[in-house]
């Protein structure tokens, strides 16, 4: 058709516009087309034919004519539905293809799709059931972004059976699905459309085919790309896809067809890129091809082709990724910094930027965001094995737990698929794991350098001898020297071993085995051979003039062995090295402080602080310290003050670079303990100690501080547990010191000499390590007398002659002592001389009021000795008596054997008679022979009551034994009491009325309750085990009485057997 | 050479065992404990044969005459007390009142009726044991001296002092005759060679030194401990040097050689005390981990 006809008004002839003359004519047609009032399908016409021409405002203007004149033709409302769909369809199109990254126009897309809305709303008041309409709508939402909106109006669309093949609306649904990544969904929908539509265009089976890569179906995906490709030999996107498909089984299959597929997939390409340059996916796979071929500026160009090319945030982001990377090769870091964080604004998800950015924050030296990067890197990738390993390596420097479970998830991937063991047998991933341990698990990491030893080994390789060092280092730390040593032996002999393979790496290796000797030379010290170690120093030095380390050691051993000087030498020879040698100068300083040179110490510590490193940890502690020390040192408050306060500030300064640093730490507490504010600095000490319990100076000050507060257990535990972390024997005898004081605090406070004698105890160890120490000769001389205070003012029972006597000696000591102290020649003295003199004179109060109670105590003690004599003696008297009863009983009992023997006899004999006179009368006989049986009956009875009366007398005597028993204890106490209120006349009153009111009641009871616990816990022990035996003590002589009785019972069994018998 | 421990007494005192002294013709070792108390031991089979008791504190030092016969203590106490060992068991024979801490370390002069003593102010003090009186004092300006030692030939007496001086006195004049300051800090062990040419001191600086008693010039200094060097003793031929360290281990040295060659770690605590038998064939050391220990010294 190459003319329009246009009926003119109210005639039948029509005007014919040629379609050739529309470009210069459309003004003209238009006029004619509302003069002539045409139908409205005209203008729709001829819109439709500005847009095939691209005459895009000639096509808006038209229609909007179209739809201006359908207000006049309400007849024709199916056309005007059409133009205004059309109208809002163009705005939709003129919004797309507004830029995303085009913030000045952004107000306009608004407008257009405003613009459209409005149309749609029109088109609505026509007819709301419109399908065409509807789909418009549809796409307006799905170009906003409203995609559920969207997918919504799709999917009512194909739901109501008219419609149910309507392509657009199928083509929505299966691109929103798509979208949502719901791909079997849109494979559906582009199958339906692909049955009802088999030639529509643009061809489905391109989606069909992205829809089975999606899903994972590479080869239905390639049938289908390939299925285009025979329709249409040019399509672009089959083009390019199956070029993607060939690279990428390229990648996978690494075998002989790796290199044709790679030229497939580079012909399709190429051809892709001859068919259409602009396709942006074609550009960018192009970029990459060249990208790999180092021709960064056809990368460049590509990508800026792909990114103009399409609206596509995914795409533009790839092709700004693709301008980082070589900017990033061409070492542009800022430029490449840019591209990257463009590519990831426009698309979070893209991995590769993500990794590009991460790389970038590395070189700015930013790791956290790096480490943010490559974490987002893992969200989308959380096996990629190079991303887990640099987190890892990067977090060992941020966040140990972090690095660690890094690793952890490294070591759980095997490197390949048939690995058995669920473990990486990549031996790198142990060593970085191994390293990161080092610092906090040294046996987990010794357990991860012997990993990867092991894969090592299992794959042939030789393990370096960098990773034995480490190990033997480990070990060394660990304090297993023995092991150290093989290992060490092992790592030279490997370096030896690679020194004589190549001839490159000897350098290296000679380095190397420089550092395994000094290691060595290290651990020859830790076994306290220092000449050994000093021999290994000097070789090295020898070999190595710069070693500068082994200089240190030497010097490091020298003052060690007290020669100061000659270590001070070697120290200045390492500044003549390298005049800014940290460790030179504190060793320096400590060196200096050791020979009690505080000011030259000082000096040398300023010196780092000054010169070198004003933020020197060590050199503000330790400066920090020798104020301390001067400090206390001190006479005058405000000296003191001063001195304190430098060294908080010291102290302060480097808490605040290192806020674990427990002697900064322990240094505050120390000045705040020695200005008296001895609860905060209690605190601070338990903060620090649980921090780090491996520094003793923690334990003695918080041992220090308890004894302050007079919580003296306390103070003692904590000594005692830095005593058994000591090995200096002077810091040994200062423990004990510090203990003799803790123990005294507590004998004196809860009155025990069981505690004094403690203290003594360690005093005199304290002594033993220093005997010069005068104050310590005061101390013993003290804790002697206080003993004895402490005896004396014992309860009595509690008293003992032993302790007594014991403290009478010590007072003899204390005394000499005290007399040695108060008499001094050389001032000054670390003791107060007056109070020795004074203790020297009260020693002999001490020494009278201790005699006194010794003559009492052994006053009680005789007496009670006596009484003990006496009960002693009373029992083997009752025994005594017993034993006679007990004859007596039996010499009764037998006596009545025998003479029931002799009735029997009797008895018997008359018998005999009788039966001689066996005539007599029958009668008579036998009435005889009654009464002789009811005689012995009665003589029997009689037997038993009198072995009652027996018991009960017993019984008797041993009650009277018991309250005999308690009155004599009671006066006992009674005595005691009196002689101890000698002191206190009111108080004795007082007392003694008290104790007689309680006395009876009281004391009986106290036996009383003694006794039956006695019982009780003994019935609880025989209950389990021999449940037949009662209390055996208390009832040895019941029950002694209850055998004799029964042996008396079988007698008179036996008797009554006899007559029975009878 | 081959050496051996052979023995350990675990708790063979309550408590750390400081001094150690073996008699070798009463076939005895006698140790001296913080416990107050002293043991003596079979030197064979180890099993106690009697503990001495009386003194009132930690026994701080141990001698025996020339002669093996005749033991002095001392302790914290102040006192000096004197057992006949003559006899089995040994008997207390006399006790003598000192002041405090002025007879930390002692000696008997080679007359076997004396008792030489160091004190506090460095003086030593010599002690007639017959009537327990203070017969004689060498002055000596000094600080505390804290080891003494006489020269078997009795012609030297050796004190170390609390400072590290070792001031060598002729035993006959009882004059100054040399003042070595090679050590740095206490001097808590002298000793002389059985042939009395050198003197040995152990000090607190962990070193020892060698001395030739004639010239008066120090011959070698053995290092090697990692702590204070707390007691010393000669081998009878004079080859060997025992050590016992507060870094809890014992030490064989040649004298000649200037090396140690063997070293025992026998003890978790520091050697207070090291001694040889007569014959050098046995060393005994003491520490303050309570135990004994013997050890075999030569292959004989």
């Amino acid at each position: 058709m190459s003319v329009i006809e246009i009926p003119l008004k109210n005639s039948e002839e029509v005007l014919e516009v040629s379609l050739s003359d529309l470009h210069e004519n459309s003004n003209e047609i238009l006029n004619i087309l509302n003069q002539e009032e045409a139908p409205l399908a005209l203008y729709l016409n001829f819109a439709l034919e500005y847009y095939k021409r691209s005459m895009f405002n000639e096509f808006e203007i038209f229609l909007q004519q179209g739809s201006k004149a359908a207000l006049a033709t309400p007849d024709q409302q199916k056309q005007h539905l059409l133009i205004l769909n059309c109208l809002a369809s163009y705005q939709i199109k003129k919004a797309k293809q507004i830029k995303l990254n085009d913030p000045n126009s952004q107000q306009d897309k608004k407008y257009l799709f405003e613009a459209a809305t409005s149309l749609f709303n029109a088109a609505d008041k026509i007819d709301i059931r419109e399908t065409t309409s509807w789909i418009g709508k549809g796409i307006l939402l799905l170009t906003k972004g409203q995609i559920d909106k969207a997918n919504n109006i799709f999917k009512a669309i194909v739901d109501t059976p008219e419609n149910a093949n309507n392509i657009p609306a199928l083509l929505g649904k299966a691109c929103i699905s798509f979208y949502n990544k719901d791909y079997k969904g849109a494979l559906a929908s582009y199958q339906r459309i692909l049955k009802y539509a088999p030639d529509f265009k643009p061809n489905v089976r391109i989606p069909i085919g992205l829809c089975f890569y999606a899903l994972g179906n590479t080869q239905m995906a390639r049938k289908a790309f390939e299925r285009v490709l025979n329709m249409e030999p040019d399509n672009v996107d089959a083009l390019i896809y199956l070029s993607i498909l060939d690279l990428n089984q390229a990648k996978e299959v690494k075998d002989e067809t790796f290199l044709e597929n790679i030229s497939k997939g580079r012909e399709k390409l190429k051809k892709a890129y001859k068919a259409n340059y602009t396709n942006p996916v074609v550009a960018l796979q192009l970029a990459d091809y060249c990208f790999n071929k180092k021709e960064y500026e056809k990368v460049k160009l590509l990508a800026n082709i792909a990114y103009t090319n399409t609206n596509v945030a995914a795409l533009q982001a790839l092709a700004y990724y693709n301008i980082g990377r070589v900017h990033q090769v061409n070492k542009n870091y800022d430029k490449a910094y840019k591209a990257y964080a463009q590519a990831i604004r426009l698309d979070q998800s893209n991995v590769l930027a993500q990794f590009g950015m991460g790389q970038m924050h590395l070189f700015k030296n930013e790791i956290s965001s790096a480490c943010e990067c490559f974490e987002k890197v893992l969200v989308t990738d959380p096996n990629n094995y190079d991303v887990l390993k640099i987190l890892g390596c990067l977090y060992s420097k941020l966040n140990y737990q972090k690095a660690m479970d890094y690793y952890d998830r490294i070591s759980r991937i095997p490197k390949s698929k048939n690995d058995e063991l669920n473990e990486s047998n990549d031996y790198e991933v142990w060593i970085d794991k191994a390293k990161l341990l080092e610092q906090n698990d040294p046996k987990a990491a010794l357990k991860a350098y012997y990993k990867a030893a092991e894969i090592l080994e299992s794959s042939n390789e030789r393990v370096p001898p960098e990773l034995w060092n480490n190990i033997a280092v480990l070990y060394h730390l660990e304090g297993d020297l023995g092991m150290a040593e093989q290992m060490y032996q092992k790592a030279y002999s490997e370096c030896s071993e690679k020194m004589n393979l190549s001839e490159v790496d000897k350098e290296y290796y000679d380095g190397l085995d420089t550092s395994i000797s000094y290691n060595v030379s290290r651990l020859y010290e830790t076994q306290r051979e220092p000449s050994k170690a000093s021999v290994i120093y000097n070789k090295i030095i020898k070999n190595h003039s710069r070693y500068l380390d082994a200089y240190l050691r030497l010097g490091a051993i020298e003052v060690d062995q007290g020669n100061y000087d000659k270590g001070i030498e070697y120290y200045k020879k390492v500044l003549e090295f390298d005049p800014k040698n940290v460790d030179a100068y504190s060793l320096k300083g400590y060196a200096y402080s050791l020979m009690e040179q505080i000011r030259a110490s000082r000096k040398t510590y300023e010196k780092i602080l000054k010169d070198i490193d004003r933020y020197d940890l060590y050199a503000l502690c330790a400066v920090g310290n020798i104020y301390l020390i001067a400090g206390r040192s001190d006479q005058t408050k405000q000296g003191k003050e001063t001195y304190y306060k430098r060294a908080v500030e010291l102290f302060d300064k480097a808490l605040r670079l290192d806020n674990q640093n427990v002697y900064a730490a322990n240094g505050i507490a120390i000045a705040l303990a020695e200005r008296g504010y001895t609860d905060v600095a209690k605190n601070l000490f338990i903060q620090i100690r649980e921090v780090k319990s491996s520094v003793e100076a923690i334990w003695i000050n918080l041992g220090h501080i308890y004894t302050e507060l007079g919580q003296y257990q306390s103070a003692i535990n904590n000594y005692e547990n830095c005593l058994k972390k000591l090995n200096n024997i002077s810091d040994i005898g200062y423990i004990y010191q510090c203990l003799a004081k803790a123990y005294f605090g507590q004998a004196r406070t809860e009155k025990k000499v069981e505690y004094m004698n403690k203290a003594e105890n360690f005093l005199q160890k304290a002594l033993f390590i220093k005997p010069r120490d005068r104050a310590l000769q005061f101390d013993l001389a003290l804790i002697k007398q206080e003993f004895a205070q402490l005896v004396i003012d014992q309860q009595p029972e509690a008293r003992t002659i032993e302790n007594l006597k014991k403290a009478l000696n010590g007072l003899n000591i204390s005394k000499k002592y005290f007399a040695a102290l108060k008499d001094v020649k050389n001032q000054p003295v670390n003791y107060d001389v007056n109070i020795a003199s004074r203790r020297e004179e009260h020693n002999e109060t001490v020494r009278k009021a201790v005699i006194q109670k010794l003559e009492e105590q052994e006053k009680i003690e005789k007496k009670k000795k006596e009484r003990m004599d006496n009960i002693k003696l009373q029992r083997q008297k009752e025994l005594k008596e017993r034993e006679l009863k007990k004859e007596e009983e039996l010499r009764k009992a037998i006596e009545e054997e025998k003479r029931i023997e002799r009735q029997r006899e009797e008895l018997a004999l008359r018998l005999e008679k009788e039966r001689e006179e066996e005539i007599m009368i029958e009668e008579q006989l036998k009435e005889k022979k009654k009464a002789a049986a009811s005689k012995s009956k009665s003589h029997n009875k009689d037997f038993i009551d009198d072995d009652e009366e027996g018991n009960m007398d017993y019984e008797d005597s041993d009650e009277d034994r018991k309250i005999k028993k308690k009155r004599k204890r009671n006066k006992r106490k009674h005595d005691i009491r009196d002689d101890e209120s000698d002191n206190d006349e009111d108080k004795k009153n007082k007392s003694d009325k008290e104790d007689d009111l309680n006395f009876d009641g009281g004391d009986s009871d106290d036996d009383e309750d003694i006794r039956s616990t006695k019982k009780r816990k003994k019935y609880s022990l025989s209950k389990d085990t021999i449940s037949d035996e009662d209390d055996d003590d208390d009832d040895e002589i019941i029950a002694g009485n209850k055998s004799s009785n029964s042996s008396r019972n079988r007698i008179i069994n036996d008797e009554d057997d006899n007559y029975d018998e009878e | 050479m081959v050496y051996v421990t052979s023995q350990i007494i675990q708790n063979a005192h309550e408590d750390g065992i400081w001094k150690v002294c073996w008699i070798s013709k009463a076939n005895m070792i006698v140790t001296g404990s913080a416990d107050e108390t002293i043991k003596v031991w079979d030197d064979n089979t180890l099993e106690t044969i009697t503990t001495l008791k009386g003194h009132q504190l930690g026994i701080v030092s141990l001698a025996k005459n020339q002669s093996d016969t005749e033991l002095c203590s001392t302790s914290l106490d102040s006192q000096i007390k004197v057992w006949d060992f003559s006899e089995n068991p040994p008997k207390l024979k006399s006790e003598i009142d000192v002041d405090p801490i002025e007879a930390w370390a002692i000696t008997y002069q080679n007359d076997g009726k004396h008792l030489l003593s160091t004190s506090q102010c460095g003086n030593i003090n010599i002690w007639d044991l017959e009537s327990g009186k203070k017969e004689q004092t060498i002055e000596n300006q000094g600080k505390f001296a804290m080891s003494i030692a006489i020269s078997p030939d009795g012609k030297y007496i050796a004190s170390g002092s609390e400072n590290g001086t070792l001031y060598l006195f002729d035993n006959e004049s009882k004059k100054l005759v040399h003042t070595f300051s090679n050590h740095s800090m206490a001097i808590r062990a002298v000793c002389f060679s059985p042939d009395s040419r050198y003197v040995v001191s152990g000090s607190d600086d962990k070193k020892i030194n060698v001395y030739e008693v004639q010239h008066g010039n120090i011959v070698s200094t053995l290092y090697g401990h990692t702590s204070w060097v707390l007691s010393l003793d000669f081998s009878p031929d004079g080859i060997h040097l025992a050590s016992g360290s507060s870094d809890k281990r014992i030490k064989i040295w040649d004298i000649n050689t200037k090396e140690c060659i063997h070293t025992f770690d026998s003890h978790t605590e520091q050697v207070w005390g090291v001694a040889y038998n007569k014959d050098g064939s046995k060393l005994v050391s003491i520490s303050e981990d309570k135990s004994i220990a013997l050890h075999t010294t030569s292959d004989n």
